[in-house]
């Protein structure tokens, strides 16, 4: 496959009609009232509805299961365990996970039967009448406990597991993921430095919380093809991960995309399809759903993986760092999901956005009996972006220099190399983020100040840098119909995010016609071509270069077709605002009019074809980590973070965000700052006040009562800021956003808190209990 | 198989004779039977909001109300708040403000958001975010939600529209 460059288009931004422009999204009216059709609302003739029986316990061989009564209960089509399924395996990193549990169990809430009835509440009167003998095994809860030799393994046969790509995985162990970066000479940094810091930190289980939950169905036919109406971000994972764990051929699965309730990444992978293809394979036909519970959402779906962190850091004493070490200790739980994905993304980004020319990354993904981690907003650069940031703050402290100068000292410029071999050759923005984000913050703020003594405030700053998955690669196909309105088949997925409209405004600008006239829709894999996946902020980048090239295309097929309805050469012929022109002269033939002129009057449709992939993308290297392209683009993001501290009740209260992000030209200002204030929101319940409680394995709050999302009340002033910043190869110069919107906001938080009451909190999240403690051991300390 | 009841209720203005489990959910009777999709389910804990319809105007969980306890009485869904094909000022200030991303919550904000201005017309910002407060949103972080209803209430005070009356 040959992997070309793209043309960037370098557009006189003064002249662009639709990008950076204000762009009214075509699906909200739907939204409003209540029109939309989500996963959850869709319903088949003749459609099943399934439940699954889920294991209570975290570690536990299955003995015996008796599904007997359960098949006799009025309603019920049918009942199955893995002994009525071949031994199916998925997984996007590794095929470890079975469709239902078969020997044992490794996470509570784990599958081990499912039933298909004509109703919900027949489904769940049947799933209580399936009896299982379990006898439970010792598990293992702590990740760092997991990574020692001689720890009860998870997967005994770790090495029998087809795995995607080569992640280090250690069979005989329970690391099923090892990415290393080697640069430089660590040791040699650690001699040259004048000072050595070691620090730790730790975050916690978050769940994505998507108000949707997790929702499929499954049909087969007689020929065998699965089709599932999915909810889920990327179809074509669906495609790749369901045909590779059945064994059928791709075209042979087909995945149709419902309307989305939010993804966050938890939408990524298989997760329901597995559960409802089981079923369908014995339904004779029947489509079989299966809705997930807001506790399945909890127990039963994936989750943020929780990661220990050990960063070593050699400093100068004017705060230029000569090493930095770090150890990152990923806790994928029972099965891996795309946990080695993640864990290799955190290690990429873990350094910060720092010139450092002495660094070694290890970052583990290790099995544990815990709740399954996998794909979350981020992916990983959250959890080192607490690390890098937090320690930065701390090193400043101990060194007595200021937080924004230790970072302007070290932060990247053009030109630098990364610690992955990479020289940052275009669009490299975070300094500026920097400098927007101490201007806007230096203007006035709306909270009022409290004169409470017991109140106390401070101000903390936070930068970082994610990169996005590369090489990747999205196709679209802009279909033009006689009318000369067209259709964009693409399979990115709008998850509320705003991508179609960012998409609509690309496509509106190349073809030189009204947005009206430019319709997205879900993907249906049958139809439209492949999109690598709807993650990794990737898919304004990917997917609008694509369109550039898929519009060229396009109106090159028009040109060739106005020859001669014109009389010109091609040569002579030039497109421009929805019409072939003769290149100096008033002669034109509009979209519509060549068609007809071609074809005839019923017309036809034209399609133009495009495909992106980024160039330069090689695989890093095994031992080191290094590449001369490790990401197609880097985003670059600074927050800061005001808040008060009432140091009698432990309470933090935000009373200000501001944002500052590089992310590119910006196609979408209203989706874009839309992306920040929800991104930042979702940081700050991460930050503050949502965790999973996990306790030997289960999960004691798996419910909205008690697992705490942020509210109305909870929101603080946000202030939003982009920094002009081009790349050179997005289209219109555009790159990435949304992931970056809630990573530096813990850390921004975090060196807040220091501020204002000396206080470091190191483990997420940052609650009025730990805060009380650490006041009270400072106390004792002095 | 559970017994059944009798139930005349009137959703949206139309009055419907069913006869239903006495175990039905409002919201299951308002998706199920009657083919309402607007109304979502998000826990079915009566947490999140998404729920949210009104009968006879105050605002309840639809997933932890029983259909039979609604005998005789007005529901309005999100599919009732039109007005002769026009969308309600607070859709339009939703749509203006940048308070819906994935939707799903939008349903059941919007509900409550109708019901909190009938009842305070002149609201403050902590007002409004203190109605809003049981409506779970992941997306956008709710600053849109409240400036839409701040937006619809200023204007209905300076009387740009015409006063909000809704059947229920």
């Amino acid at each position: 496959m040959d992997i070309e460059s793209s043309k960037p288009t370098a557009q006189d931004p003064q002249k662009l009609r639709h990008v950076g422009k204000p762009c009214k999204r075509d699906d909200l009216i739907n939204k409003v009232t209540g029109k939309w059709i989500y996963g959850t609302d869709f319903t088949l003739p003749g459609m099943l509805y399934a439940k699954a029986l889920r294991s209570p316990y975290p570690h536990a061989r299955i003995v015996s299961i008796d599904i007997s009564r359960a098949q006799q209960f009025p309603g019920v089509n049918t009942v199955i365990t893995a002994d009525d399924l071949p031994s199916y395996r998925f997984g996007s990193a590794i095929r470890d996970e079975p469709f239902l549990a078969c020997d044992k169990v490794r996470y509570t809430g784990e599958p081990i039967a499912a039933v298909a009835a004509i109703s919900e509440e027949v489904a769940r009167e049947a799933i209580d009448l399936i009896d299982v003998e379990y006898e439970e095994l010792p598990g293992v809860y702590d990740v760092l406990e997991a990574m020692q030799p001689g720890s009860t393994l998870v997967h005994e046969d770790m090495d029998q597991y087809e795995m995607e790509g080569e992640y280090n995985r250690c069979p005989g162990s329970n690391i099923v993921g090892h990415t290393k970066i080697r640069h430089g000479d660590i040791e040699q940094g650690f001699l040259e430095s004048d000072e050595i810091y070691e620090d730790v930190f730790t975050t916690q289980h978050v769940q994505h919380c998507s108000m949707e939950p997790h929702v499929g169905i499954a049909k087969i036919d007689e020929d065998g093809s699965v089709t599932i109406w999915s909810s889920c971000q990327s179809p074509y994972n669906a495609v790749r991960d369901m045909a590779n764990a059945l064994g059928l051929p791709y075209n042979m699965v087909r995945i149709i995309c419902t309307g989305v309730g939010g993804g966050f990444g938890g939408k990524n992978y298989l997760r329901v399809e597995p559960l409802i293809v089981a079923l369908a394979m014995h339904t004779n036909g029947r489509p079989v759903k299966l809705a997930f519970t807001r506790d399945e959402e909890f127990i039963a779906s994936v989750c943020k993986h929780p990661v220990h962190l050990t960063f070593k850091t050699g400093v100068k004493r004017d705060g230029t760092i000569t090493a930095r070490k770090i150890t990152a200790i990923f806790d994928t739980g029972g099965y891996a999901d795309t946990g080695p994905l993640v864990a290799r993304n955190g290690a990429f980004s873990g350094t910060g956005p720092y010139r450092i020319p002495h660094v070694s990354v290890d970052s583990y993904c290790v099995y544990t009996n815990n709740p399954l981690g996998g794909a979350f907003r981020g992916f990983g650069v959250p959890q080192l972006t607490w690390a890098h940031e937090s320690q930065m703050d701390m090193i400043a402290t101990r060194l007595n220099i200021d937080s924004v100068d230790i970072r302007m000292r070290n932060l990247y410029d053009l030109g630098d190399k990364t610690c992955t071999g990479e020289v940052l050759r275009t669009s490299v923005g975070v300094k500026d983020t920097l400098h927007l984000a101490v201007d806007l913050s230096n203007q006035g703020m709306q909270h009022k100040i409290s004169d409470s003594p017991r109140i106390v405030r401070g101000q903390g700053i936070a930068t970082m840098h994610k990169l996005t998955n590369t090489p990747s690669t999205s196709s679209v196909i802009i279909k033009m119909h006689a009318d000369g309105t067209v259709n964009v088949l693409c399979s990115t997925v709008e998850l509320g995010q705003g991508i179609y409209a960012a998409l609509r405004q690309i496509t509106a600008e190349q073809l030189g016609i009204p947005m009206e006239h430019v319709r997205i829709r879900a993907p249906d894999t049958d139809y439209t071509p492949f999109d690598q996946s709807t993650s990794g902020s990737r898919s304004v980048f990917h997917s609008g270069n694509a369109l550039i090239r898929a519009a060229d295309d396009l109106t090159n097929k028009l040109c060739k077709m106005a020859v001669p309805l014109l009389d010109c050469p091609i040569d002579s012929l030039v497109y421009n605002d929805g019409a072939v022109w003769q290149k100096n002269s008033n002669k034109f033939i509009t979209a519509k009019e060549i068609i007809a002129g071609h074809f005839g009057p019923r017309g036809a449709t034209v399609q133009g074809d495009g495909t992106f992939t980024p160039f330069g993308a090689k695989p890093p290297d095994k031992e080191t980590g290094q590449t001369p392209r490790m990401s197609a683009f880097w985003m670059y993001a600074t927050q800061i973070a005001d808040v008060e501290v009432d140091v009698e009740t432990g309470r933090i209260k935000v009373l200000r965000i501001v944002a500052a992000h590089d992310a590119g030209t910006i196609i979408n200002p209203e989706g874009a700052e839309g992306q920040i204030v929800g991104g930042v929101v979702q940081g700050l319940g991460a930050t503050l006040c949502e965790e999973m409680h996990v306790t030997e394995g289960v999960i004691t709050n798996p419910t909205f009562v008690e697992y705490k999302l942020p509210t109305t009340m909870d929101i603080p002033e946000i202030v939003t800021g982009f920094v002009d910043s081009f790349h050179d190869e997005g289209p219109f110069g555009a790159k990435g956003l949304s992931e970056p919107a809630l990573a530096p906001t813990s850390a921004a938080v975090a060196n807040a808190v220091f501020n204002a009451i000396g206080v470091r909190i190191t483990s997420l999240p940052i609650t009025p209990e730990k805060i009380l403690h650490a006041l009270k051991l400072n106390q004792i300390d002095t | 198989m559970n017994p059944q009841e009798k139930l005349a209720i009137t959703i949206n203005g139309e009055t419907h004779e069913l006869d239903v489990p006495v175990n039905k959910t409002l919201i299951d009777l308002i998706k199920e039977d009657l083919g309402l999709i607007g109304t979502k389910d998000g826990c079915r804990q009566g947490i999140c909001g998404a729920c949210t319809v009104l009968v006879d105007g105050v605002p309840i969980r639809s997933c932890l109300e029983l259909a039979v306890r609604c005998n005789g009485k007005n529901v309005t869904t999100i599919e009732g708040l039109r007005d002769a094909g026009n969308l309600h000022p607070l859709q339009q200030a939703f749509i203006d403000n940048g308070a819906v991303q994935c939707g799903y919550c939008t349903p059941g904000m919007l509900m409550m958001a109708v019901a909190f201005l009938k009842e305070n017309p002149t609201p403050t910002e902590e007002e409004v975010r203190k109605a809003l407060i049981g409506n779970i949103c992941r997306c956008t972080g709710y600053t849109g939600s409240v400036r839409a209803v701040m937006t619809v209430a200023e204007n209905q005070g300076s009387n740009q529209t015409k006063s909000i009356e809704i059947t229920a």
